[in-house]
C-alpha cells in the first residue's frame, strides 16, 4: 500500500525530479518541458520553458539525399522543414551549420530486465504473455544516454527473459515521466525458444513444444469463453486465466532466432498459428536466406560482428573452424547480401558488448561492403518505424512527426570520424557531453604588466603538449578547458624549478587569460594572445596518413560469395547432382534381398531408384558407368539410433512423459559428424529421444543429405515414432544423490506411469469425444494427442531398455493397450526374453558388444544380437555414437564372431533389419527394383575390418566419395589459408587490438529478475558438465555427445 | 577342436599351472610380428619359445613333449593393451567399483598393480579375445596420476599377475587455453580461468620435481633430519631417468608443452593419447619420444580437420620414424570394451597403416614402450610362449581367436558371456523341443 502512495504520489516523482536536475549539465532545464497533454495536477510553480526550436543551416540527410535546410520545431514536434524557412519569431535558434541531421534513429530491441512484481496466470514460470514492458521500471539516466549518443531517439523495448515474454512497448528515449516516455504500449508479443533454467522446458523441441500448447491453449480459451457466455448451461466456464486471455495471436508477434536454424522454424510455427511475426535475427542470416525470405517478415538485424579471430600462435589457432572464420569475413557483409535478396530489415545495437564503442563502426563496415547508406538509413529510422507501427509519427522528418532528430558532425554512415553532436528527442534536445580536448596550437605573445617584451611560445596541439620558448620545450597539459603550462620559473621572473600557470581559453577571441605562481611565491596575472600559426606542421598528421594506409584492404572481401552449407568445412554448394540413369558395373553386389550375394553383379538406377541388379545389365543410352570392379557395393548403412543432428538438447528429460515434444522440430544439418558417418557407408539414422525420463518424445528418420536444411534431412514418409526409455536412466540411478523424488524412482513405477499415461489418453479421446459431440470447444493436449496416437497405432515406439525384467514387462503393456513396439532400444538382456519379444513382432535395436558400462548392463553378451536373431527377433546393431556411426560394417562383423550369424545376415543388422524396424524397408535397406538408390562402394569385403567406404550414394546422388573428399579437404587447406593470411594481417598490424580487452555492457535495472536464461548458439565448445540437460549450439566439433566419462553420463545411454 | 582339449578346466576361468611339458604347436601359419609369417612350427619349453622351425625342417622334439595340430590354423604374439584401467573398476557407473582415481593433484605414490581385482569379469573377456596383457593405469581429475603396472590378465592374485611394474608415472598434461582465441566475454572468462589453472598446475609441477631431486639428493647424503615423503619418494625414479613419464594429451599445444618440459627437465616420457601427434611428428622423432596412440577409432578434435585424421595418424608416425602403438580409448568407461582393441589397429590399417605394422602396433610395440620387448610381444627364441591361436588375421573381427597361451600355459577363454551364452541358447533349445514335441 505505502508502495503505490509512493508511486503514485505527485510530490514524491516531483522531488526525485527535482534532485535529478542538479546533477545535470545546464541544457537539461529544459527537461520538463512537455508537448503531452498530462491529467496530472501541477505542484508549485508552473515551469513553462520555450518549446519553439529552428535548427538552422544543416544539412537535412534522408534516404532520398541531402538537402540544407531550416527545421522548425514547436511542442515536440516538426512544424516545418525547407530551405528558405525563416525562424518564427520567438524560436531558439541553433546555427547547426555544416553539420547533417539525420530523423532520430529507433532501435528496434532492447532487452531490459522486468520486475517480477506478480506471479504468473500460467504454470509455467516462462509463459507471461500478459506482461509489459511499459508497465515495468524502464531505463533511465545513463542507460539512456548511452543510446542517445548513438543516435536513437526511440527504441523498441522488450523483456530479457522467458519463453512468451510479454508485451514490449516503444519509448522515446527522453528524460522525463513514464507517460512521456511510452508511445506505444504493446507493441506485440515476444517469444523466445528459450530452454534451460531449471525445469521444463530443457531442450529446445521441449521450448517450441511449450510454445505451440500455449498457442493452441490461447486459442482454445477465447472459443472457450465464447462458447460459455453464449450458452452457460452447456458449455462449462474455463478457469479464468489471465496469461492466456493476454496472449492475442492475431497481434504483432516478435520471434527471437537464436541460431540459423530458428528461422524456418519460426516459419513453421508462424504459419501454424497465423503469426504476423517479425524476425529478432542473429546476424548469420546470410547462411539461411531462403528460409528468411520464405518467412516474409520483417527482419530485426544485429550488427555484433565477430571480432578479429587471434590465429597468431599456430596450435591454439588451430581452434578456430573454418565456419568461425568464414563468419568473421562474412558477418560484414550480412546486410548488403539481405538487402539485394529484399529483405526488409532494421538494424539493432543488440547484442554488441561494446555498444558505444562498436555500433556506428559497424554500420560504417557494412555500408563499406555495399549496403547502401541510404538503406543503412531507413534501417535505422522508417523500416522500423514500419515494422512498429509507428510510422505517422516517427522515421522521418517532416511536418508533424515527433520532434526526433540527430545532429552530426561528418556522415555517420561512412565517415569514420563523424560522430553525434546531439539527439533532439520529443522536441527535447540532448548535445553530446563527449569533452573534446580544445586546441590552441600556435604561436602567442605572452605578456603580464610587469614585463616588457611579451613572451613568445608556440603551443602544441593534444591534450598533453609541448610549448617551445626559443630553444627552450616545457609541458603543457588541458584540464577540461583550461590550460596549465608549466615552464621553467626562469622564464617567468622566477629563481628555480618550474612555474605554474593556468589559463582559460577563449577560442573565438583567440586569447588566453589566467594565474601564474613561481615557486618562490610571486603571484601575476598574465595574458595570450595568438599571432600566427605554428612553424612547421605537427609529426602526428603523417602517423594519421599511415594508419590510413594499413587499413583493411576491403577490395579482397569476396563480396557476397557464400554459396554452400553448412557454412565452412565441407559444405556443399547445392544437391549433388542426380544422374537420369547409373549403372555400377562388376562389383559384388550384397543386396540384402531375395537374391543375396549377386558377384560380378550390375546395379542399374534410374532417377534415385534401383531398377535392376543382376549380372550383366544392358548398358542404357546415356547412363553413367562406374567401374566397380573388385569393389562390393552394399545397400546404404542404416543406424536405427543416433543422436546426432540434434539441436539444444537431446533429452526433453525434466518430467516424466514428455512425448509431445519432436525431434523432428530440432534437426540441425551442420553436424559435422553426418558429413564423416557418409565416409562410413551411413545413409539412413534414427535421430531418438534421449532416456532421461520414461516417455521421452518423437523421434525423427532422416537421410544423411549432407548440405540440405533441417526439411531436406527428413526421411519423408516414415513411420512416425516416440522414444520411451525403461530402467535405470528413467529412475534417475545415475543422477547423483540429489534427483531422488521424481516419480518414477523403481522399475515398479515405470509401468505405473506409463499405464496411467495411456489410460489419460484413453480417457481424452472420450472427452474429445463428448465434446465433439455436444459442440463444446475442445482443450488440445498435445502430450495426450501424442500418446493417444501411439494407441491408435499412428505411431510405433522404440523404447530404450536393458533388464529382462523390464522388457517383459513391456511387452505385456503393449499387449494390454494394443500398441506396436517398433524395436526395443540397447536391449541388451534382449537375449534372455526374446520370445517375448517376437511374440509381439517387436525389433531388437543392439549393440553389438558394449557391456558393463553400468549395473543393468553387466549381463549384456555380445551373442545378444545372434540369440536375438535366432529366436526370430528382426535384430539391428545401431551406434547411439557420432564415432560408431562411422563404422556400422564392422560392428555387423560382430554377429558373425558372436554367435555364427552368417555373413549375409550380419550385413542385414546394419541394413534391410533397422529398415523394417523404422518401418521404411519398402524404400530402403536393400538392393532391389523399386526400392530408393541408397548404397555404398567398398574397397573390399564390408564385413572386413580393412575395407573402406569409397562412396555413399543416397536418392541416386553421390554424397561422398573419396575423390571429392580429397577436393574439398584442398578447399578447406585453401579456404583456411586465404582466411588465415587475412586475420595474420590484421593480427600484426594491430597487435594493440588483439589485447584489448572485451568491454561487458549490460543495462542492468535494479530489482529485475530473470527468469529463463540462454546461452549463445554459436559457443564451440559448451563444458559437458551435466550429460541430462547438455544443449549444444550449431557448428560444434561433432564429439558424440557420449564421449564424457563421467559417471552420470551413462545416463543417456 | 583344440580347444576342448586345452580348457580342461571347463568353464570356471581357473588360472592354469605353470607349464610342465614341453609343447610343440605344428602345422600352423606363425605369425611371428617381427618378421614375416612362415609355415613350420614353434616348441615351447617351460614357458619359453626355444625353437622355431620352417615347413620341412627337421623337428627336433624333446621327449614327452604335447603336440598340437594346427593345420589351417594361425599363431600370432599374444596382444597388449597399453592404456586401460582393467583391473581398476568393474563397473564405471558404480561407484563401489571405481578404483582408478585419487583425489588431489599429486599420486605420483599409487601403484596401481596393488588394486587390480584379479576375479573382475572383464579380464577374462578381454582375453577371449587374444588381449592377454594390459597396462592398468591410475586416472586423476589432478595432474600426477600415479603408476601404472603392466598385467597378465590370468593368475591366482594380483602379485601373481603382475608382469611388470612400474612402468611409468602417468600425469594429465594441463589444458593450454588461449583466452586470445574467446569468441565472446563469457567464453574469454571461462578460458582465463582455464589457463590460469594449467599455469598453476604447470607451476606445481615444476616445484615438485625439484622437490624430489632435493629429496633424493637429501636422501642419499643420509640426511637424519629428512622424513618420509611418500610422493616425492615416487617420483624419485622419474628425475633419477628410471622411470618415464606417461604423459597424457591430446592437442598440439599440449603436446609441444610436455615434450619441451621433460626435454629441459630430463625425464623420459612416453606419449600417450596423441591425437595431434602426427602434427609433432619431427618433434617426437628428434627426441625418441614414443606415442601410445589412444585411441584411433575417433572422431577429429576439430570441425574442419579431415573425417580420416585420427585413423591416419599412425601411419604419420610410422612413415616419420616415430615410435608408437595403438591402443582404445583408455578412458574410465572403457575397461568392458578392451576386447577391440585389434581393431583400432585395423582402422589404421585401413587408412595407410601397413598391415605388419598395425600388428606390430598392438603387440611387439606396445611391449617395446612398455619395456618389456625381450620377453613379450613377438615369437622369437628366447621369449616367453605367450601366444594365441587363431582361425585367421586377429585384426579381423569375424576371426576367431581357438586358444592362448602365456608362458606355456593355456588360458580359459571361457568368460561371463560364454557361460551366458550357453545358458540361454539351452533356453531357446528348450523352447524349440517343446514347440517340436507338441
Amino acid at each position: 500500500m505505502l508502495d503505490a502512495l509512493l508511486k503514485y504520489n505527485p510530490f514524491c516523482s516531483y522531488s526525485r525530479e527535482v534532485k535529478f536536475f542538479l546533477m545535470l549539465a545546464p541544457y537539461a532545464l529544459l527537461l520538463p518541458l512537455s508537448a503531452q497533454q498530462d491529467v496530472r495536477p501541477v505542484e508549485g510553480l508552473r515551469q513553462n520553458d520555450p518549446s519553439v526550436h529552428a535548427l538552422v543551416g544543416g544539412k537535412v540527410v534522408s534516404s532520398k539525399g541531402e538537402l540544407e535546410a531550416t527545421i522548425i520545431i514547436r511542442d515536440g514536434k516538426i512544424q516545418g522543414i525547407g530551405a528558405n524557412l525563416d525562424p518564427p519569431a520567438g524560436a531558439r535558434v541553433w546555427d547547426v551549420s555544416g553539420r547533417r541531421i539525420y530523423s532520430g534513429f529507433i532501435e528496434p530491441w532492447w532487452e531490459v530486465t522486468q520486475e517480477d512484481e506478480k506471479k504468473g496466470a500460467h504454470w509455467h514460470k516462462g509463459v507471461r504473455p500478459e506482461r509489459m514492458v511499459s508497465s515495468g521500471t524502464l531505463p533511465t539516466g545513463d542507460m539512456l544516454k548511452k543510446r542517445r549518443a548513438l543516435g536513437f531517439c526511440v527504441a523498441h523495448m522488450v523483456g530479457d527473459a522467458g519463453i512468451f515474454r510479454g508485451q514490449g512497448a516503444v519509448v522515446l528515449l527522453r528524460e522525463g515521466k513514464r507517460g512521456e516516455q511510452v508511445i506505444v504500449p504493446s507493441s506485440g508479443q515476444v517469444i523466445d525458444f528459450a530452454n534451460g533454467g531449471g525445469g521444463y522446458p530443457s531442450s529446445l523441441m521441449g521450448a517450441i513444444a511449450l510454445v505451440r500448447q500455449t498457442c493452441s491453449d490461447a486459442r482454445w480459451y477465447r472459443a472457450a469463453s465464447a462458447a460459455h457466455l453464449a450458452n452457460p448451461a452447456v458449455v462449462p466456464r474455463p478457469a479464468d486465466d489471465r496469461s492466456l486471455a493476454a496472449l492475442d495471436l492475431g497481434g504483432r508477434s516478435f520471434l527471437i532466432a537464436r541460431d540459423e536454424l530458428d528461422y524456418a522454424r519460426i516459419a513453421a510455427l508462424s504459419a501454424e498459428f497465423k503469426f504476423s511475426s517479425v524476425l529478432r535475427g542473429n546476424g548469420h542470416e546470410y547462411r539461411r536466406v531462403a528460409d528468411v525470405r520464405r518467412l516474409g517478415s520483417p527482419l530485426i538485424l544485429s550488427m555484433n560482428f565477430p571480432g578479429d579471430p587471434a590465429i597468431g600462435d599456430v596450435t591454439t589457432g588451430m581452434g578456430y573452424s573454418l565456419a568461425d572464420l568464414e563468419h568473421w569475413e562474412l558477418a560484414p557483409s550480412n546486410p548488403a547480401f539481405l538487402e539485394s535478396n529484399g529483405i526488409d530489415f532494421s538494424l539493432t545495437a543488440h547484442s554488441l558488448e561494446d555498444v558505444g564503442g562498436k555500433f556506428w563502426k559497424h554500420v560504417r563496415l557494412a555500408v563499406k561492403r555495399g549496403l547502401p547508406a541510404g538503406v543503412a538509413l531507413e534501417a535505422l529510422t522508417l523500416r522500423p518505424a514500419r515494422m512498429l507501427g509507428i510510422e505517422g509519427r516517427c522515421g522521418d522528418i517532416s511536418p508533424g512527426k515527433i520532434a526526433n532528430l540527430v545532429v552530426a558532425k561528418g556522415d555517420l554512415f561512412t565517415d569514420e570520424e563523424a560522430e553525434v553532436s546531439a539527439t533532439w528527442v520529443d522536441g527535447l534536445p540532448y548535445l553530446s557531453e563527449k569533452e573534446d580536448t580544445p586546441d590552441a596550437s600556435g604561436v602567442w605573445e605572452i605578456s603580464w604588466p610587469e614585463i616588457d617584451k611579451p613572451l613568445k611560445w608556440q603551443i602544441g596541439s593534444g591534450k598533453k603538449l609541448k610549448v617551445k620558448s626559443g630553444k627552450d620545450s616545457f609541458d603543457a597539459r588541458w584540464k577540461g578547458d583550461r590550460l596549465l603550462l608549466f615552464p621553467p620559473a626562469t622564464l617567468v621572473g622566477g629563481e628555480e624549478h618550474f612555474a605554474r600557470l593556468s589559463a582559460t581559453f577563449d577560442p573565438e577571441k583567440k586569447t588566453l587569460s589566467g594565474i601564474a605562481v613561481t615557486p618562490g611565491g610571486k603571484t601575476f596575472w598574465w595574458d595570450g594572445k595568438r599571432t600566427g600559426d605554428a612553424d612547421k606542421p605537427e609529426d602526428k598528421d603523417k602517423e594519421k596518413g599511415a594508419v590510413e594506409e594499413n587499413k583493411d584492404n576491403e577490395e579482397e572481401v569476396p563480396a557476397l560469395a557464400f554459396d554452400h552449407y553448412p557454412a565452412g568445412a565441407y559444405g556443399l554448394a547445392g544437391m549433388p547432382e542426380q544422374p537420369e540413369r547409373l549403372i555400377v558395373r562388376g562389383a559384388t553386389v550384397w543386396t540384402c534381398g531375395p537374391a543375396g550375394v549377386i558377384n560380378n553383379a550390375d546395379v542399374l538406377i534410374e532417377k534415385g531408384r534401383v531398377i535392376a541388379v543382376g549380372k550383366s545389365l544392358k548398358v542404357p543410352d546415356g547412363a553413367i558407368v562406374i567401374d566397380a570392379a573388385g569393389r562390393h557395393v552394399t545397400p546404404g548403412l542404416i543406424d536405427c539410433h543416433s543422436h546426432a543432428a540434434i539441436s539444444r538438447g537431446v533429452n526433453e528429460g525434466t518430467h516424466s512423459v514428455t512425448v509431445e515434444v519432436r525431434i523432428g522440430d530440432v534437426i540441425d544439418p551442420t553436424d559435422i559428424s553426418l558429413y564423416r558417418q557418409l565416409g562410413g557407408g551411413l545413409t539412413t539414422a534414427n535421430l531418438l529421444h534421449g532416456s532421461a525420463n520414461a516417455m521421452g518424445g518423437q523421434n525423427q528418420v532422416i537421410k544423411l543429405r549432407w548440405g540440405s536444411g533441417a526439411e531436406g534431412l527428413r526421411f519423408r514418409g516414415a513411420k512416425p515414432g516416440v522414444k520411451f526409455a525403461l530402467g535405470e536412466n528413467v529412475k534417475q540411478s545415475n543422477w547423483g544423490p540429489s534427483n531422488t523424488t521424481r516419480y518414477p524412482q523403481t522399475r515398479m513405477g515405470v509401468e505405473q506411469i506409463m499405464k496411467d499415461s495411456f489410460i489419460a489418453a484413453q480417457e481424452y479421446r472420450a472427452e474429445m469425444e463428448r465434446a465433439g459431440r455436444e459442440g463444446r470447444p475442445h482443450r488440445r493436449n498435445l502430450r495426450l494427442e501424442a500418446a493417444l496416437e501411439i494407441l491408435e497405432g499412428e505411431r510405433i515406439v522404440h523404447i530404450h531398455s536393458y533388464r529382462q525384467d523390464e522388457i517383459l514387462m513391456f511387452v505385456r503393456l503393449a499387449q494390454e493397450f494394443g500398441f506396436t513396439v517398433g524395436t526395443f532400444q540397447h536391449v541388451l538382456e534382449g537375449y534372455k526374453v526374446a520370445d517375448a519379444m517376437a511374440e509381439i513382432g517387436a525389433g531388437g535395436s543392439t549393440f553389438s558388444d558394449w557391456w558393463a558400462y553400468k549395473f543393468e548392463v553387466y549381463d549384456a553378451i555380445a551373442y545378444n544380437g545372434a540369440l536375438m536373431h535366432e529366436a526370430g527377433v528382426v535384430t539391428s546393431f545401431n551406434s547411439d555414437n557420432s564415432e560408431l556411426a562411422c563404422r556400422m560394417n564392422t560392428e555387423a562383423a560382430k554377429a558373425v564372431k558372436y554367435g555364427g550369424v552368417s555373413e549375409e545376415e550380419a550385413l542385414k543388422f546394419v541394413t534391410l533389419n533397422p529398415a523394417k524396424q523404422l518401418r521404411i524397408d519398402k524404400r530402403v535397406g536393400s538392393l532391389e527394383a523399386g526400392k530408393d538408390a541408397d548404397f555404398v562402394i567398398w574397397s573390399g569385403h564390408p564385413l572386413s575390418t580393412y575395407s573402406r567406404a569409397e562412396q555413399t550414394w543416397i536418392d541416386g546422388r553421390r554424397y561422398f566419395d573419396l575423390e571429392t573428399d580429397a577436393r574439398l579437404r584442398q578447399q578447406v587447406r585453401k579456404d583456411r589459408g586465404r582466411l588465415v593470411a587475412r586475420a595474420m594481417k590484421k593480427f600484426t598490424q594491430e597487435p594493440e587490438k588483439a589485447d584489448e580487452e572485451v568491454k561487458e555492457e549490460k543495462d542492468k535495472q535494479p530489482g529485475g529478475k530473470r527468469l529463463v536464461g540462454g546461452r549463445s548458439p554459436y559457443l564451440p565448445w559448451v563444458p559437458i558438465n551435466n550429460c541430462i540437460t547438455v544443449t549444444r549450439g550449431l557448428y560444434h566439433n561433432g564429439t558424440s555427445l557420449h564421449t564424457c566419462t563421467s559417471a552420470g553420463c551413462c545416463a543417456l545411454r | 577342436m583344440i580347444t576342448g582339449a586345452l580348457l580342461c578346466n571347463g568353464n570356471e576361468n581357473i588360472p592354469a599351472p605353470a607349464q610342465q611339458s614341453p609343447i610343440l604347436f605344428t602345422g600352423a601359419t606363425i605369425h611371428p610380428a617381427s618378421s614375416a609369417p612362415f609355415e613350420g612350427s614353434l616348441l615351447a619349453v617351460k614357458g619359453r619359445i626355444t625353437k622355431l622351425f620352417k615347413k620341412g625342417e627337421a623337428l627336433d622334439v624333446p621327449e614327452g613333449a604335447m603336440v598340437l595340430k594346427l593345420e589351417g590354423r594361425h599363431l600370432y604374439p599374444a596382444m597388449i593393451a597399453a592404456n586401460t584401467v582393467l583391473g581398476l573398476t568393474e563397473i564405471q557407473a558404480v561407484r563401489a567399483t571405481r578404483d582408478m582415481i585419487e583425489p588431489g593433484p599429486i599420486n605420483s605414490n599409487v601403484r596401481a598393480q596393488v588394486a587390480v581385482n584379479p576375479d573382475s569379469e572383464l579380464l577374462p573377456v578381454a582375453r577371449s579375445n587374444g588381449v592377454l596383457f594390459a597396462l592398468s593405469v591410475p586416472k586423476t581429475h589432478g595432474l600426477i596420476a600415479g603408476r601404472s603396472a603392466l598385467m597378465r590378465l590370468d593368475g591366482w592374485t594380483w602379485e601373481e599377475m603382475t608382469a611388470k611394474a612400474s612402468v611409468g608415472m602417468h600425469l594429465s598434461w594441463p589444458s593450454v587455453a588461449d583466452p586470445e582465441t574467446a569468441r565472446n566475454a563469457k567464453q574469454k572468462k571461462s578460458m582465463e580461468d582455464a589457463s590460469k589453472a594449467g599455469k598453476k598446475k604447470l607451476r606445481m609441477l615444476r616445484e615438485v620435481l625439484e622437490k624430489s631431486r632435493a629429496y633424493d639428493k637429501a636422501k642419499s647424503a643420509k640426511d637424519p633430519s629428512l622424513k618420509t615423503d611418500l610422493r616425492l619418494e615416487a617420483l624419485v625414479a622419474v628425475v633419477r631417468g628410471q622411470l618415464p613419464f606417461f604423459v597424457h594429451a591430446q592437442r598440439l599445444p599440449e603436446i609441444i608443452a610436455a615434450v619441451e618440459f621433460c626435454v629441459r627437465q630430463e625425464v623420459r616420457m612416453v606419449l600417450v593419447g596423441g591425437a595431434d601427434a602426427w602434427r609433432a611428428a619431427p618433434l617426437l622423432k628428434k627426441h625418441d619420444i614414443p606415442v601410445i596412440v589412444s585411441p584411433v577409432n575417433a572422431l577429429p578434435g576439430r570441425r574442419w580437420e579431415d573425417y580420416d585424421t585420427a585413423m591416419r595418424n599412425p601411419s604419420v608416425l610410422q612413415a616419420a620414424g616415430v615410435r608408437f602403438c595403438i591402443t582404445g580409448p583408455g578412458g574410465t568407461m572403457d575397461a568392458p570394451h578392451e576386447r577391440n582393441l585389434p581393431y583400432q589397429a585395423a582402422r589404421a590399417a585401413s587408412f595407410g597403416l601397413p598391415k605388419e605394422e598395425a600388428l606390430k602396433s598392438v603387440t611387439l610395440y606396445p611391449a617395446q614402450i612398455l619395456g618389456v620387448g625381450d620377453r613379450l610381444g613377438s615369437l622369437e627364441v628366447g621369449k616367453d610362449a605367450t601366444l594365441i591361436i587363431t582361425s585367421g588375421d586377429p585384426l579381423e573381427i569375424t576371426t576367431s581367436i581357438n586358444a592362448a597361451f602365456i608362458s606355456g600355459r593355456p588360458v580359459n577363454l571361457a568368460n561371463k558371456q560364454t557361460r551366458l551364452y550357453e545358458k540361454y541358447r539351452e533356453k531357446y533349445r528348450r523352447l524349440k523341443k517343446a514347440a517340436a514335441g507338441g
